[in-house]
């Protein structure tokens, strides 16, 4: 399946967070029930509460780059 | 047909080497052949990309030399003499070749496909013409709506005259010369002394360097943040300066420590050295055109100002050696170098992917259609930092500045009275994307992230306790560029000082948690 520009969808999910327009990509989940529960306890746990959190599915070529840098591991 | 005069050794290499004068000019494809003659290489993947022309040279260069035999070299240096062959080769494959056979460094950013040696980029009337029309929308403010004619909004009946602008611009890409940038009237006049900023080294005393090392990383120690302490984890400092070398190591000078560290040179290169562009994003694409037309055309005046031969002035009264970067005209020219880089910046409009950036015309965008992300695109860090890096390369080696493609952390979820091994772990824990952009000579190193809309912030902005960035590794897609033989100079001949430690005496100026105001809004 593909976005509506053509790009074709992962099957993972991310979390992201933003406090004065600086957004991150905090978390992965392998699904969008996972990513918003991570979305709640990072709302809960961070010392200082972002602006705003959300989650997005990631498209297979986001996936790759945030595999090459670690952040989720190559067999997830 | 010219015909190589030249007696060589190698037969398979006179075939490839009267290939390309048969074909009249330097393209990858004929490079990776000539290169794969002599090469003793056995890796498929390898192989195939170099004959396919996959790989640009600064990746060709280690393939290159590994398989250079000593005849194989001697027909190599033979050949870089043959008229006929010469007369062929593009700037790129000549510097390519020279530096196989080690005769001179390979200069970063190259790519083969240029006009032969001796000339520059034909440039049509078309292009002309449209380089013209481009400033003409500049100057009146309708460039943008030409930019949404062309990806489907706004007025439709400028769509046609937009595409086909685009299309005319000429094609500026890595290894473009600043002679191409004024024939195609893009800028009034190239930089002065540009030969003398490209032959400087890159690690030189009085540099400063990231290096590993123990480090105070406990977010609330104000100053002492990230420098040396012996009881802290090991984490990534940019409070170091280079200050010579000892057996064949760099002696590096980080603050709290008094007793400078001896790094392997590698670790330095690892964390310092500059990275390449990504050859899958396509500099002849309309848009992609358009967005370094547009940037050159914007920073033209300032490009007329930077004079590289200000930026070198002799040392102190009786000391022996010059200094880069001291004084008002080194001073200023720094300051000329970030607002061109500013310009590149300030044409990206992209939005952060947050779920809502999906009205008409954004498009998601990286290395693979840059030019059209810059028009109206959408992307995480990673996306963000890959088209500022592309548009940008084409730029690096003229205007004079290096890029490395980081990924870290934030610090700004960290528990701030936690264990300084925990505090460190925590801003490790993120994934956030962005540059560091290294001007040259002076190198002075600055931080431009993309997806904060922020450009040009000092190491204590960026990375300082008031900061919000702590930089893990290099980029996932980061290629290192070729390190040059002029890249080196621990004698003291020559040493940089360009500004104030950016720790030092720096205080919170305010810009570490906001965006620029010179930046736009995707």
């Amino acid at each position: 399946m593909a976005t509506e520009q053509g790009e074709d969808w992962g099957h993972l999910w991310a979390v992201h967070s933003t406090k004065d327009d600086r957004p991150v990509m905090r978390a992965w989940a392998k699904s969008e029930a996972e990513a918003k529960q991570k979305a709640d306890e990072l709302k809960r746990t961070d010392p200082v509460p972002d602006d705003r959190y959300w989650t997005t599915r990631l498209t297979k070529h986001q996936i790759e780059a945030f595999k090459g840098n670690g952040f989720i591991p190559p067999n997830a | 047909m010219p015909t190589i005069q030249t007696p060589l050794r190698n037969a398979a290499l006179r075939s490839a080497a009267q290939d390309i004068v048969n074909l009249g000019r330097t393209d990858a494809a004929s490079i990776g052949k000539l290169v794969a003659a002599f090469s003793s290489t056995s890796a498929g993947a390898s192989l195939d990309a170099l004959k396919n022309g996959l790989l640009p040279p600064d990746q060709m260069l280690g393939i290159a030399q590994r398989g250079l035999t000593a005849d194989a070299k001697n027909d190599l240096v033979a050949l870089l003499g043959d008229a006929a062959f010469k007369g062929t080769l593009d700037a790129t494959g000549i510097n390519f070749l020279k530096a196989v056979a080690g005769l001179e460094p390979l200069r970063a950013g190259g790519v083969f496909g240029g006009a032969p040696i001796g000339s520059t980029a034909p440039v049509d009337n078309a292009a002309t013409a449209a380089v013209g029309k481009m400033k003409e929308w500049i100057k009146n403010g309708s460039l943008e709506r030409y930019y949404e004619a062309a990806i489907g909004l706004g007025d439709a009946g400028l769509k046609d005259e937009a595409m086909r602008i685009f299309n005319a611009l000429p094609q500026i890409k890595p290894g473009s010369t600043a002679a191409d940038f004024v024939k195609a009237g893009l800028w009034s006049s190239p930089p002065k002394g540009i030969e003398e900023m490209q032959k400087s080294a890159r690690y030189l005393p009085g540099r400063e360097v990231k290096v590993h090392t123990n480090v105070n990383s406990n977010l609330s120690a104000g100053r002492d943040f990230m420098t040396y302490d012996a009881s802290g984890p090991v984490g990534i400092t940019c409070r170091g300066t280079l200050i010579g070398e000892k057996n064949g190591k760099f002696l590096v000078e980080v603050e709290g420590k008094a007793e400078p560290l001896e790094v392997d040179k590698k670790d330095i290169y690892d964390l310092n050295h500059p990275h390449s562009y990504s050859p899958s994003c396509n500099y002849n694409d309309p848009f992609t055109k358009a967005k370094i037309a547009e940037a050159a055309i914007k920073m033209s005046d300032d490009v007329a100002k930077l004079d590289f031969t200000k930026m070198k002035t002799d040392g102190p009264s009786g000391a022996i050696g010059a200094i880069f970067g001291r004084g008002r005209s080194a001073e200023e020219m720094v300051e000329v170098q970030k607002r061109c880089f500013q310009q590149i910046h300030d044409v990206i409009h992209m939005k952060y992917d947050d779920g809502t950036a999906n009205d008409p015309g954004r498009v998601s965008g990286d290395s693979n259609n840059a030019g059209r992300a810059a028009v109206k695109g959408r992307g995480v860090c990673t996306q963000q930092r890959q088209v500022m890096r592309d548009l940008a390369y084409p730029f690096s080696g003229i205007v004079g500045f290096d890029m490395f493609s980081v990924t870290g952390g934030v610090h700004r979820h960290t528990n701030r009275s936690a264990p300084a091994g925990d505090q460190l772990r925590s801003m490790a824990s993120c994934a956030h994307d962005w540059l560091e952009v290294t001007f040259r000579p002076s190198m002075e190193m600055t931080v431009c992230d993309r997806t904060w809309r922020q450009c040009n912030m000092s190491l204590f902005e960026a990375y300082g306790p008031y900061g919000d960035r702590y930089p893990t590794q290099k980029a996932y897609d980061a290629t290192p560029v070729p390190l040059a033989a002029t890249d080196e100079n621990l004698t003291g001949s020559i040493t940089v000082d360009s500004y104030d430690k950016q720790f030092g005496d720096a205080d919170h100026s305010g810009r570490q948690g906001h965006m620029t105001a010179t930046g736009n809004n995707g």
